[in-house]
């Protein structure tokens, strides 16, 4: 069942066009990720639920009804910002009790309901501590209770992790996830990060410049793109693009980008295809590498090798076309060696030349 | 082997109680990149500053190219230093953007216009010398705004997180472009950073850090499979390595570790005197997430049954969360399965992938 509905939502700031006919569903309990490059947006978005600023078209239901034109303060909907407003001076305690004591409401109800979601966030020991004395997540965790104290029906988070440490990211990214699951509480969660986005959500939608691009499970949106900006957005390291022609045979597409041919087999014959320029998409994770030439008819030569994670990343010149492949640790190479190289043929994607559309065979 | 360029000798800078800096030396060789890695208050922006020139070591010694320089204000150096942000000027030319730093040192103009021709074409910037550096893509300004730091032509160029501010996207190509260009331009680049994933993209050496210390030198390749005890091995890596507690024992004269009722065997591993010293006490494993296999059925003694507790899909791979009885473990597949969360999975540790840390002093044994 629908628990939030977004519809033809529309913004504009003069004459630019922030958000353009903008509709998703989110079911209640349901951690939905909105991913897109700065300036793509997200928060103008986010803030159009919050209520913080009106649409100039377009409604939001929240259960079933229609809190467009309702004060941010009577929508039951929690925002965490990027960089959170805490009391520098303020204990946690106060902090947390805050919004409860713009409510006027009575001080034992706002002692229990401060240490029930101490409790659910692990920040009890933080309570009579103030924020200057806190590490980055627990800073985050202490802002996080701030907002949940309110028990909000909808939770807002907007790039929540961005000004902390990479080690703490990490962390601090399964923690959320794990409490969403854990409270079951609605959040719709906005960062630039494709894999964070990924990782965190059940769906999540690609807004690029306004527009949702795609919108579906993580896993089919990284495996089954719609449009090459979708494949672009969502790949790191950096898809490779290539202008290729496509040449049929019975059962066989032949991908031809420069002097390299690729061949994918198909199942049904594809004629609108043939002698099409196409644009060939390949993650570098779909380039298989070898220093065996039976591996790969492909000759190249690497470039640069950098450790990406826990695999290897080489960026090879083939001829003058730069390729940019993952390798599993343990190959030993060396920058300036010679190497082979194929490809997965299950994930090579083809995108029409002007439409950028994906095309699947 | 080459010059060193930048050493830094027992270096030690307290702000009143707090040591921020304890001890530290490393050298930096020529057309090296070295990065000074760790968590935020280690202590690796301060010694960059002390290098730099803009703080005063309390104790300890710089020398850049063999000359004295720890007393010695900024600018006679011989250093460059960009921090937080690789900005361009927006307004200025290209041109006028590399002849800068010439400038203000008061160069001859025509000795300037020399410089700024030899750098534009090495950066492949010369089509762009007339155009507007706010109007360039992101590769040609990164290119900019290096150019404009080394065309003072420093004997070390000092980085401080100059990638924080850019979107991940765009971060992971001007790590590429960035360690491209310092390979071929043969640049020497000290690096600050708390992200792992930046220092061993770029890096040939990094020293990892933590509260005022450098605990491991190494390449990025030796601190990732050697690392000296548990911090270093729980820092460097994503996701983060497993660390748990397991008892080693001696049955039949072979050496076992303990999880969880499955015994490994560990004899190849674990040299003799050391197996001795540590039989029949508690010691930490350490097992990186993509090292453990994972199957859908118990296929061998050795498998050891988990449940999964979330699952996260990041490109083409999957970050489980196990619990084990009350210890949680990650693990990473690249071979995607339908996975429900609360379904039960078993693994399996290659007893020769694990590191094994005493579990007193988190020091590495072996």
């Amino acid at each position: 069942m629908t628990y939030l509905e977004i519809k033809n939502i529309s913004k504009k700031y003069g004459e630019k066009i922030a958000l353009k006919n903008i509709s998703i569903d989110v079911s209640r309990g349901e951690i939905f990720a909105i991913a897109g490059p700065p300036g793509a947006g997200k928060t103008s978005l986010l803030k159009i639920i919050a209520g913080l600023i009106p649409p100039d078209e377009g409604s939001i239901y929240l259960e079933g009804k229609d809190i467009t034109n309702i004060p941010p303060s009577a929508r039951e909907v929690g925002m965490f910002f990027e960089i959170p407003p805490v009391y520098p001076d303020r204990t946690g305690f106060e902090n947390i009790a805050f919004p409860l004591r713009l409510q006027k409401l009575p001080e034992d109800e706002i002692r229990r309901k401060v240490y029930e979601v101490a409790d659910m966030l692990g920040i009890r020991h933080l309570l009579n501590r103030t924020p200057r004395t806190y590490s980055g997540g627990e800073y985050q965790r202490v802002a996080l209770a701030r907002v949940l104290v309110r028990s909000p029906k909808l939770l807002l988070l907007d790039e929540p992790l961005r000004n902390l440490d990479a080690k703490i990211q990490e962390m601090m990214r399964s923690w959320f996830k794990k409490l969403q699951r854990e409270l079951g509480i609605t959040v719709i969660y906005a960062t630039h990060d494709p894999f964070e986005g990924m990782a965190i959500s059940d769906r999540m939608a690609v807004l690029l410049n306004g527009v949702i691009k795609q919108l579906g499970k993580p896993f089919e949106v990284y495996f089954n793109p719609k449009t090459l900006d979708v494949a672009e957005y969502v790949s790191i390291p950096a898809i490779n693009v290539f202008e290729g022609s496509i040449d049929l045979t019975d059962d066989t597409l032949i991908i031809k980008i420069d002097d390299i041919d690729i061949s994918k087999k198909v199942r049904e014959k594809p004629s609108f295809l043939i002698k099409k320029k196409v644009l060939v998409g390949i993650r570098p994770e779909d380039v298989i590498v070898s220093k065996d030439p039976k591996a790969g008819k492909i000759k190249g030569k690497i470039s640069l090798i950098q450790i990406f994670g826990s695999d290897i990343l080489l960026t090879i010149d083939v001829h003058g076309t730069i390729i940019r492949a993952i390798a599993k640790k343990g190959l030993v190479m060396q920058e300036g060696e010679q190497i082979y190289l194929g490809f997965n043929e299950e994930h090579i994607y083809l995108f029409d030349l002007e439409t950028k559309n994906a095309i699947y065979v | 082997m080459a010059e060193v360029k930048l050493e830094v000798k027992n270096l030690t800078k307290r702000f009143g109680e707090l040591v921020a800096v304890d001890n530290v030396s490393f050298e930096v060789r020529e057309g090296e990149f070295f990065s000074l890695l760790g968590p935020s208050g280690c202590g690796k922006t301060t010694t960059l500053r002390c290098i730099a020139g803009l703080e005063i070591p309390d104790e300890g010694k710089i020398f850049i190219k063999g000359r004295d320089v720890t007393m010695l204000p900024p600018q006679q150096r011989g250093i460059s230093l960009v921090f937080q942000e690789f900005a361009v000027f927006p307004h200025m030319s290209v041109y006028d953007n590399l002849a800068f730093g010439l400038k203000i040192r008061g160069l001859p103009k025509d000795e300037i216009r020399r410089k700024v021709l030899t750098i534009a074409e090495s950066l492949h910037l010369t089509d762009y010398l007339g155009v507007k550096a706010g109007k360039l893509g992101l590769s040609e300004q990164q290119r900019t705004a290096l150019g404009r730091s080394i065309a003072v032509e420093p004997e070390v160029l000092l980085l401080d997180e100059p990638l924080t501010l850019v979107d991940a996207k765009v971060k992971e190509s001007m790590r590429r472009e960035l360690r491209r260009l310092q390979k071929e331009l043969n640049i020497t680049i000290l690096y600050v950073t708390h992200d792992q994933l930046e220092a061993m993209m770029m890096s040939d050496r990094i020293a990892v850090m933590n509260a005022g210390r450098i605990l491991q030198v190494g390449s990025p390749m030796e601190i990732y499979e050697n690392p000296k005890n548990v911090f270093v091995a729980k820092f460097i890596g994503s996701p983060t390595i497993n660390i748990v507690e397991a008892k080693l024992e001696k049955e039949d004269d072979m050496l076992k570790i303990v999880l969880n009722d499955v015994k490994l065997d560990i004899e190849k591993k674990l040299p003799k005197e050391i197996g001795e010293k540590y039989a029949g006490k508690n010691i930490l494993i350490g097992i990186r997430p993509e090292d453990l296999l994972i199957f859908k059925e118990k296929s061998s003694p050795y498998d050891i049954k988990c449940s999964v507790d979330m699952v996260e899909l990041t490109g083409n791979k999957m970050e489980l969360h196990l619990k084990l009885g009350e210890m949680s473990i990650r693990a990473l597949s690249t071979i995607r399965f339908d996975i429900e969360e609360s379904s039960e999975i078993y693994l399996r540790i290659h007893p020769e992938k694990t590191c094994i840390f005493d579990r007193e002093t988190e020091e590495r044994i072996a």
